[in-house]
């Protein structure tokens, strides 16, 4: 019974696709849309640990990222490194519980594994000027030869901690607890408003 | 004679675009390209304001960020500005401007009577003259604010957009002038990433003002091509109308950017302003320099202006201030600008100039027949509010203090002053860097750089086309070599002339004829005069930070670019001390004035900060719940019903949650996931009881001590594995319990194998309470939910409403209940289901205020007990403090001053008459009719009306409460006079034993 | 101010929070709670910090970054920011 409950994000009030922001010569330049669902995994644990690096390793299909702020993948499963001993791993919803149960499975009694797939809003932002829209938010080094596809930092947009990737050139994922999600896209599409802004049906 | 001042041709204006504006409600055309200061010189507009104190008639007197006199009140209504310097203002059509510091008109102004009685208002004035009486200051306050005025500053909402805008570079380089762009090109060839910031909305820097050549082209066009080049180049960012407002640590600048401010309004979702903060590994200042004026009689009538700043005016506006001009110089640089100015039609009645020898610049401008008299001075000018008339000239003696000879009278409606220039050094010395007085050149130059800058070009005295365009190079390829691109070098320069200034006389104070008394001003904008700084002097301020602030000089938003350095020099004369040892007062960011709109950004509104919302929210909300901001949550306070008061709402939910059940949304509770081998030994040394033996499946109400003893927060705490527990804090501590925790972990205890994590978000809690509260539970899932099966402080994994959960049996009510959370997507599934399943048991959801009575009622502390003065025996835990581990904040809890008997406790209260409510915050004192002070015995921290006891009751903490029930003593406000007999009393005022929640 | 998180790179101060003086250790507990010693000691641990002119290492956290700790060794006049580390590493640089 419990794949028949839908689950209602927290965009849901004030969702709304379309065109809108300031009316532009070429059409809007930036795109946002939810992605969801997701499954979203916190893991943490020591990744010189053979038994939680292989482990998360073998359930996810990619090994753990050790580098800081980089993103390892396989298939639609990223490995997103958070802090010398955390990680969040984020793929399209694979039923409740099912991502953290394999990745427990895999661990064993290393590390810890906490399913935190509805405590996230993740919003997409791509387009030509994505890149300036961040800008206005996060004082991260967004440049074109910096943040490159691959890349994760933690900050903060308007003053709410945020998790912001970079999957594809000119594409950020913004990530925030579920609670600052309206706040967050009311703030993003604000600030997307002076490129002109296209919002699309949430996709995972 | 034509009105107007405009050339017949020339200038960087488009005069096919004319624009019209107002000034003080007449209307005036000027060009596309202008600033308003040009279009007003253009329309023959002298009269701009009236001066800060004396009210006296004050002109345009330069044409950049400098300007200290020629400040309007700019736009209308909501979007209007005072201290807008008219020379930076770009003209748009429509542009509404107006003079301020007048009353009723800037031609006649009453206070300008001030002027007549300058002597009463010397320096010091505001100190000596309204000190005393004391209470009289507010009333001379007010009358001095009136009269002096600056403008009025908006009185709505502001409508414009600010954003804010963060951005790393390799090389910023500030300043778009020929160093700044040749810097610019240097470094970016290179590879490194530039940031190219411009306070104009054209690049040039001076080269706009000025009809030089680069190489064979002319200097406008050799800087249109570099711009091209340098915007080609994916690796450079070039800010226009933008200024480096200030220079902060770890090269940390604020750039302000004026994106909007040169159109009628900007629409829509474009900003106003923005401003930038960078980061830049290296810095490059390119930002010119600033002509001084000359310390003469008079000096500030209306057509006194810097000489280049007529020079702009003729070069790049097209645009005379006045038709017979004379030149009073003490260097070389003013040649060039009689040049443009004779080039530009102005008859040039004579160049003064204080030196004795002719240089080779002369030669040009007698050429021209232009009359040149050395060792001669201007020492007073005549006009009036309509301008300039004529002025006074005379020869110096021998030594050059005083005039000699006899009077020179010359008609002119234009003067030009030539003091030399000043290397504008805000940045550099904003940075920390070290200046150094240069005798030759009678100014501050960068000495010593404190971070990773360099100055290149007229901001380092480097004088001459010529050497800008080479230094330029040269300080960008440096800069992006210090930044990592080793193989940056200095790209070629065009050649070039390179005339400087010449030799200079200084002359800080320009001497007048025996007994004259003619006002000499030093600082424009804030109306110190020389005599102003002598009498300063005189009085015994002899430090140059204490004479600033005595007189005023340099305070200004002009920040002293005009006057800095002439002031301190008439300091150095007057102590006979040498420049250096005078010394230069601070620079502080920011360069010119930056609007708090530009600072506040997008931080205004409801984006003041940000919402925090339950996955609940819509619910509540169509509920028709009022809510409450709890931290950055948005809280439902209570349900009104249609016909109910505020109070019948929440007395009604209270009784509801007594009698039947009750819903609440505990989302907002802090949630910390616990995992590892040492979480129960993590756990023991965090709380003062002990979590080690906690059974699997058991919660456990726990307090944390701060390493001083007091309380920091309270929360329940589950054991859900051996190694797994889930931690709650209250709302408002649930990120600064985190940092604790990970502090702990990181830095106290790192041989701990825990990992904690905020969990908050992923579950969305609700507090179902009431002696129904089991009935509707069992009907939503099938887990033994039974006395036996979930008893008292007890939490089960379960299935509900079809979705997977946990139950925790705890009770924050007093009452029969459990915390149900699930994942937060489907709480709203849950919440609902619930609700529709107990519609018969009376099921209701119930707000903060409805919470906030029952925990009154139960005596459950909140922030408001747990306020940091409290320890836990204070708060009546003492039973509860293990004596058998070590914990966070145990050793000081055995400390004397916490063992004292009569230490502030936490008590129940009540009204003794039963009719008069407990005043909110109130004092605790035993006899309110006492003598003033009196003892104050503790303080009241919660009150209500409680609808079960029927009767209003209170907590407050109490000097000795514990042994002191039955008490009678007074809670007293002496904000609100509210005055009411209490007695003191346990807090577990309803259901003391606790037998409800354990039934 | 721009700071170098020993695994994020350099941040802005904004991400950061100030957690105290990291010369100071917490003490160990005592052999003997009778020691006199004891007294002074977390009297001096609780309440006193030097307040030095120029160098002094201190505990920041990369609070909206990855939520680590980690030592700085800052100059207290000029902020200048000579080491960062993580918590079991030794500061270099300044003229400590
Ligand atoms: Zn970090």
């Amino acid at each position: 019974m419990v794949e028949m409950t839908e689950r209602v994000s927290a965009l849901a009030a004030i969702y709304e696709t379309g065109t809108f922001g300031n009316d532009v010569d070429g059409g809007p330049s930036v795109t946002l849309h939810e992605r969801r669902p997701l499954s979203i995994v916190h893991i943490a644990g020591n990744s010189d640990d053979q038994a939680f690096a292989g482990g998360v390793g073998k359930a996810c299909g990619c090994a753990l990222p050790i580098e800081p702020g980089t993103i390892a993948t396989a298939g639609e499963l990223s490995l997103i490194w958070l802090a010398p001993t955390r990680w969040l791993a984020v793929s399209p919803d694979q039923g409740p519980g099912i991502l953290e149960a394999a990745l427990r499975d895999a661990c064993g009694e290393s590390g810890a594994i906490i399913d935190v797939s509805h405590g996230r809003t993740v919003i997409r932002l791509s387009g030509a000027h994505a890149r300036m829209v961040m800008m206005k938010g996060a004082p991260l080094d967004f440049h074109k030869s910096s943040f490159t596809p691959g890349r994760a930092a933690q900050s903060a947009i308007s003053q709410c901690g945020t998790l912001i990737t970079c999957p594809a050139e000119d594409t950020f994922d913004v990530y925030v607890f579920r609670g600052f999600g309206q706040h967050m896209w009311e703030w993003l599409t604000d600030a997307a408003g002076e490129f002109g802004y296209k919002v699309e049906n949430p996709v995972s | 004679m034509s009105r107007s001042y405009r050339t017949a041709e020339g200038g960087r204006i488009d005069r096919s675009k004319p624009l019209s504006f107002t000034f003080d409600d007449v209307r005036y055309t000027g060009f596309q390209g202008d600033t308003l200061a040009s279009a007003l010189l253009a329309n023959g507009v002298k009269l701009i304001a009236r001066s800060f104190k004396y009210h006296r008639p004050r002109g345009i007197m330069s044409a950049g960020p400098e300007e200290p006199c020629g400040m309007v009140q700019l736009r209308e209504g909501a979007r209007t500005e005072p201290n807008i310097r008219a020379t930076q203002v770009e003209l748009f059509d429509g542009l509404v401007a107006s003079s301020q510091n007048r009353w009723p008109s800037v031609k006649w102004d009453v206070n300008s009577i001030n002027n007549l009685f300058n002597r009463m208002l010397p320096a010091g004035f505001y100190y000596k003259t309204f000190m005393w009486p004391k209470a009289m200051w507010m009333t001379y306050e007010e009358v001095i604010r009136h009269a002096a005025g600056m403008g009025r500053s908006a009185d709505q909402p502001d409508p414009d957009r600010y954003e804010h805008m963060h951005a790393y570079c390799d090389v910023l380089v500030a300043g778009g002038g020929p160093a700044g762009l040749m810097a610019a090109k240097s470094a970016a060839d290179s590879g490194a990433r530039v940031i190219l910031v411009d306070e104009n909305p054209e690049l040039g820097g001076y080269l706009r003002g000025r009809n030089q050549k680069v190489g064979a082209k002319s200097a406008m066009d050799w800087v249109a091509s570099v711009h091209v080049e340098l915007e080609a180049m994916e690796n450079v960012t070039i800010l226009s109308r933008t200024t480096v407002a200030s220079y902060y640590d770890h090269n940390m600048l604020v750039l302000n950017e004026h994106t909007g401010d040169h159109l009628p309004t900007a629409d829509g979702w474009t900003p106003r302003q923005r401003n930038w903060k960078v980061w830049a590994k290296q810095v490059v200042l390119a930002t010119g320099s600033i002509e001084r004026p000359l310390v003469f009689g008079n000096n500030d009538v209306p057509g006194v202006m810097l000489t280049n700043a007529i020079q702009a005016y003729a070069n790049q506006y097209g645009v005379t201030p006045g038709r017979n001009a004379v030149v009073f110089t003490n260097n070389d640089s003013a040649y060039e600008a009689v040049l443009d100015m004779h080039d530009a039609g102005m008859r040039i009645a004579a160049v003064v100039d204080n030196r004795t020898i002719e240089t080779a610049a002369t030669k040009p401008v007698r050429e021209r027949g232009i009359p040149v008299f050395h060792n001669h001075v201007v020492f007073n000018v005549r006009g009036n509010k309509h301008g300039v008339k004529g002025v006074e000239i005379m020869a110096l003696n021998e030594a050059g203090d005083h005039v000699a000879g006899s009077i020179i009278k010359m008609d002119c409606d234009v003067v030009g002053m030539s003091g030399g220039w000043t290397p504008t050094v805000h940045l550099f010395s904003q940075s920390r860097g070290k200046l150094r007085w240069m005798e030759d050149i009678t100014t501050f130059v960068p000495d010593v750089s404190f971070q990773q800058e360099r100055s290149a070009g007229a901001c380092k005295a480097t004088w001459g086309l010529n050497s800008c365009l080479k230094e330029g190079a040269k300080a960008g390829a440096e800069a992006a070599k210090a930044a990592g691109f080793d193989t940056a070098k200095p790209v070629s320069s065009p050649k070039s002339s390179d005339d400087g200034m010449g030799e200079i006389r200084a002359m800080w104070r320009v001497p007048q004829p025996p007994h004259s008394h003619l006002k000499r001003f030093v600082d424009f904008q804030d109306d110190v005069a020389a005599s102003d700084v002598e009498l300063a002097i005189r009085e015994g301020y002899t430090s140059i930070e204490h004479t600033k602030r005595y007189t005023t000089l340099g305070m200004g938003t002009d920040q002293g670019k005009t006057s800095n350095v002439n002031g301190l020099a008439i300091v150095s004369e007057e102590l006979d001390k040498p420049i250096p040892e005078v010394g230069h007062t601070t620079f502080r960011p920011p360069y010119t004035a930056v609007t708090m709109g530009a600072i506040t950004g997008t931080e205004r509104g409801h984006h003041f900060s940000p919402t925090r919302r339950s996955a609940l929210h819509e619910w509540h909300k169509q509920a028709g719940a009022t809510f409450v901001p709890a931290g950055m949550w948005m809280r439902p306070q209570y349900y009104q019903q249609p016909g109910e008061s505020m109070w019948d709402a929440i007395y009604r939910e209270t009784l509801n949650v007594r009698t039947k059940v009750g819903m609440f949304d505990v989302s907002p509770l802090g949630k910390i996931d616990i995992q590892g081998p040492d979480s129960a030994e993590f756990l023991n040394r965090c709380y003062i009881n002990g979590f080690g033996k906690l059974p699997v499946g058991k919660c456990r109400y726990g307090v944390m001590l701060r390493e001083d003893g007091m309380v920091f927060d309270d929360g329940t705490t589950s054991r859900l594995s051996e190694n797994h527990f889930m931690m709650t804090t209250t709302t408002a501590k649930a990120g600064p319990v985190l940092q604790h925790l990970e502090y702990l972990l990181d830095v106290i205890w790192p041989e701990l194998n825990v990992h904690v994590v905020s969990v908050t978000e992923e579950w969305c809690g609700m507090a179902v309470a009431g002696p129904n509260s089991r009935e509707l539970l069992a009907r939503c899932t099938d887990a033994d939910i039974s006395n036996e099966g979930l008893p008292f402080m007890g939490v089960a994994e379960v299935d509900i409403c079809g979705v997977p959960g946990r139950i925790y049996r705890i009770s924050f009510s007093g009452e029969l209940a459990y915390e149900v959370g699930v994942s937060s997507d489907w709480g709203p599934h849950v919440w609902s289901t619930l609700m529709e399943k107990g519609q018969d048991l009376g099921v209701a959801p119930y707000g903060t205020e409805a919470m906030s009575i029952m925990r009154i009622e139960k005596g459950h502390v909140v922030g408001a007990e747990l306020n940091g003065r409290t320890t836990a025996d204070d708060l009546g835990f003492g039973g509860m403090t293990s004596t058998k581990k070590a914990f966070i904040g145990q050793r000081s809890i055995t400390k004397p001053a916490f063992l004292e008997t009569d230490r502030k406790q936490l008590t129940g209260l009540k009204s003794v008459d039963g009719k008069t409510k407990i005043p909110r915050g109130a004092q605790i004192v035993a006899d309110p009719k006492g003598r003033i002070p009196m003892e104050q015995l503790g303080e009241v921290t919660a009150n209500c009306y409680s609808p079960n006891l029927k009767e209003f009751i209170g907590l407050a903490i109490v000097k000795g409460a514990r042994d002191r029930k039955g008490d009678r003593l007074w809670a007293f406000s002496p904000l609100t006079k509210e005055c009411c007999e209490v007695e003191l009393c346990s807090p577990h005022m309803y259901d003391p034993e606790g037998e409800r929640l354990r039934g | 101010m721009l700071i170098k998180c020993p695994w994020c790179g350099d941040r802005a101060l904004q991400e950061f929070s100030y957690q105290g003086d990291a010369t100071v250790a917490r003490p160990p507990e005592p052999a003997d709670p009778a020691d006199a010693n004891w007294d002074d000691e977390w009297y001096q641990f609780v309440y006193l910090r030097d307040d030095p002119k120029g160098w002094h290492d201190e505990v920041w956290h990369h609070i909206q970054g990855c939520r680590k700790h980690f030592k700085a060794r800052r100059h207290t006049v000029t902020h200048v920011i000579a080491d960062t580390a993580p918590m079991s590493e030794e500061l270099k640089g300044g003229d400590k």
